[in-house]
């Protein structure tokens, strides 16, 4: 098949009201498809309202909590762009996945957590801070390493969130 | 010397920090709440870690925030620069505590000095002039006595008082019992505690501080004068190194009891001590403050000491760069401030984004602001948006320059004091160097109406 050839096809195509084409002709193979409409988000693009962190002007959005009380999960940037929760930091510290250097981690990549179950620990000024989930979730990324430290926000797990029974 | 400090603050006194760090080949670490995202000083920092959300009491006055990121960030030093901690007795001791260097005194220093009455004891005791006043009052005899001694007219005040509860002027005898019972019944009402002493009035004082600086070795010297009588409210708005109003005689006098007021603390880095002064050239100590100040850069310009680089210097432990009869006052330097504030409706903060801007430059010029195009100044914090300083060879050089400054500055997006700052360049009793704390309160309203009638709209311009 010429290119020339190729061009022509590919253009009497997207004229017609073919949705796919497969060619085979003398050895070459040309398959040709047309996606009809773009592919649904499987998330909503905007996040549902109760994850998205309330920036409002008077100042107490924040996730912040006090000491030892649990952080919000807010949509963040994500590195792929999709709209998944993410649990974030409720203060700046030195993030610890495990409740000692030898034990097992709170929780694992696939793991379900149940509400104020706790996630990590934050170290700042020697105090041990436990981040617990707000929610039933299922941990789908550890996004900070142990011992790491983390600023205010840092975005520490990325969840699926579990509907509430 | 120091190789990585934490900026403890934000705005334009961060980058303040952060050049003169640049310019020791020091790192800096900024710190920024959420609402500081944009802002200009985690941009030019080396390294920048965000503290805690807008709320200022969970970011930049988090001391376990910012000595944690200190630590997590390798600083070997914390530099508060002004508002926040930066008077923080506690904050400098949590510093200390964790192996960091407090660019600062040390907290006892703070201590003592932030508290007024400690202060005012320790200033008599060194001989330092306060304003007069007694001491209790135990009946009325006692306060006719104490009035007559310090002279009418004087402030009735209560002991336990502050914010004008329980406070009044007694302008002669006669209305003096009246008065008196009226401030201890409000006293006692707003306090629990009836106790009030008297202390003189000084009325339409001048504003006169000192730049203080004082190294680990004992060295104290001071850097010259500031007058910054020119206040709306008691917030400064332009400030003016050296003061017109002292004599090459008060000043030296004045500034030696400056240095022995901070001696008599043993006070360590750059210090303000502030007076107030009355027409009559009697001047009285009202407070030190122990930290870098938003007008240090009038006293920069004419002393030609970076008093940040002193600062860091001092911290380092190093001596003090220069000699008392090193240092020489040369010139004028005038400093207006430029608020997001709008005259025309009663100085209310105005926000916006900046749609566009333009700095006054040329000879002796100096800008120090944290804007940029497309910033939005965050409400959640000072209106301060920046400060434009100028520098010439006498004050009239001096005022004719700040003009051409404020003419040349933009600021397209808020409101702002700019034309208030303006017009006070070409009051009569500006030009005459004869203004007091008083000047606001007296001449606002003309200058409000100068502006009116000026024609232009007052979104037009900067």
């Amino acid at each position: 098949m010429e290119f020339d050839e190729i061009l022509t096809l590919m253009d009497r195509f997207s004229s017609s009201a073919c949705t796919a084409l497969k060619l085979s002709w003398r050895g070459d193979t040309l398959e040709l498809q047309r996606v009809t409409s773009p592919p649904m988000p499987e998330r909503p693009i905007f996040p549902r309202s109760h994850d998205i962190a309330p920036l409002t002007a008077d100042g107490t959005s924040a996730p912040i909590s006090s000491v030892g009380a649990p952080a919000t999960s807010t949509p963040g940037p994500s590195p792929d762009g999709d709209a998944a929760s993410l649990i974030t930091a409720p203060i700046l510290g030195t993030f610890h996945c495990a409740p000692a250097p030898d034990a097992d981690p709170f929780v694992k990549v696939g793991q379900t957590v149940r509400k104020d179950q706790t996630l990590c620990i934050i170290e700042a000024m020697k105090m041990m801070n436990e981040v617990t989930a707000e929610r039933d979730y299922v941990i789908e990324e550890v996004l900070v390493d142990d011992g790491a430290p983390c600023e205010y926000a840092t975005a520490l797990f990325r969840v699926r969130e579990l509907p509430s029974c | 010397m120091l190789k990585r400090v934490l900026v403890a603050c934000r705005g334009e006194i961060a980058l303040r920090i952060i050049r003169a760090c640049r310019e020791m080949e020091i790192e800096t670490v900024a710190v920024y709440s959420t609402a500081d995202r944009d802002s200009l000083h985690r941009k030019l920092a080396t390294k920048a870690m965000c503290i805690g959300p807008e709320k200022a009491a969970d970011s930049y006055l988090s001391k376990e925030a910012l000595v944690t990121a200190a630590l997590l960030s390798g600083c070997d030093a914390v530099h508060p620069g002004y508002g926040f901690l930066s008077e923080n007795a506690d904050f400098a001791d949590a510093c200390t505590d964790a192996g960091l260097t407090f660019v600062g005194p040390r907290g006892a220093i703070m201590r003592t000095m932030g508290d007024k009455s400690a202060a005012r004891r320790l200033m008599r005791e060194t001989g330092v002039p306060i304003v007069p006043g007694s001491g209790p009052l135990e009946d009325i005899a006692e306060a006719r006595e104490q009035a007559d001694r310090v002279g009418y007219p004087v402030l009735i005040k209560a002991s336990a008082g502050g914010g004008g509860r329980g406070m009044r002027c007694v302008t002669d005898s006669e209305s003096l019992p009246d008065l008196l019972a009226a401030a201890s019944g409000e006293a006692l009402a707003c306090f629990g505690n009836g106790e009030v002493y008297l202390e003189k009035l000084i009325e339409n004082p001048r504003h006169i501080e000192f730049q203080i600086l004082g190294d680990r070795f004992g060295t104290i010297v001071h850097v010259g004068e500031r007058d910054c009588s020119m206040q709306r409210r008691n917030q400064k708005l332009m400030e003016e190194s050296p003061s017109y109003a002292l004599s090459a005689e008060l000043r030296a006098r004045m500034g030696a009891v400056a240095v022995q007021a901070a001696r008599a603390v043993g006070y360590e880095n750059a210090g303000t001590v502030e007076f107030v002064m009355d027409s009559q050239e009697r001047f009285y100590f009202i407070e030190m403050n122990t930290r870098i100040q938003v007008e240090h850069p009038v006293t920069e310009m004419v002393s030609g000491i970076d008093l940040v680089r002193e600062q860091l210097r001092i911290a380092a432990g190093l001596p003090l760069s220069v000699t008392q009869e090193q240092i020489r006052i040369d010139g004028w330097s005038i400093e207006c401030r430029i608020n997001a504030e709008d005259p025309a409706h009663g100085f209310l903060p105005s926000v916006g984004t900046v749609r566009f801007m333009h700095l006054p430059a040329g000879p002796g010029v100096r800008v120090d602001t944290a804007l940029y195009t497309g910033y939005q100044p965050s409400p959640f914090y000072d209106s301060l948006v920046a400060k434009v300083i100028v520098h010439a060879s006498s004050r009239l050089e001096a005022i004719r320059r700040m003009r051409r400054a404020l003419e040349e500055l933009i600021i397209d997006g808020f409101a702002t004091n700019t034309r208030i700052a303006y017009l006070t360049l070409y009051h009569p009793d500006y030009l005459r160097g004869t203004y007091t704390t008083s000047f606001m309160e007296r001449n606002l309203d003309d200058l409000l109406a100068w502006d009116a009638r000026s024609g232009v709209p007052a979104e037009e311009e900067g």
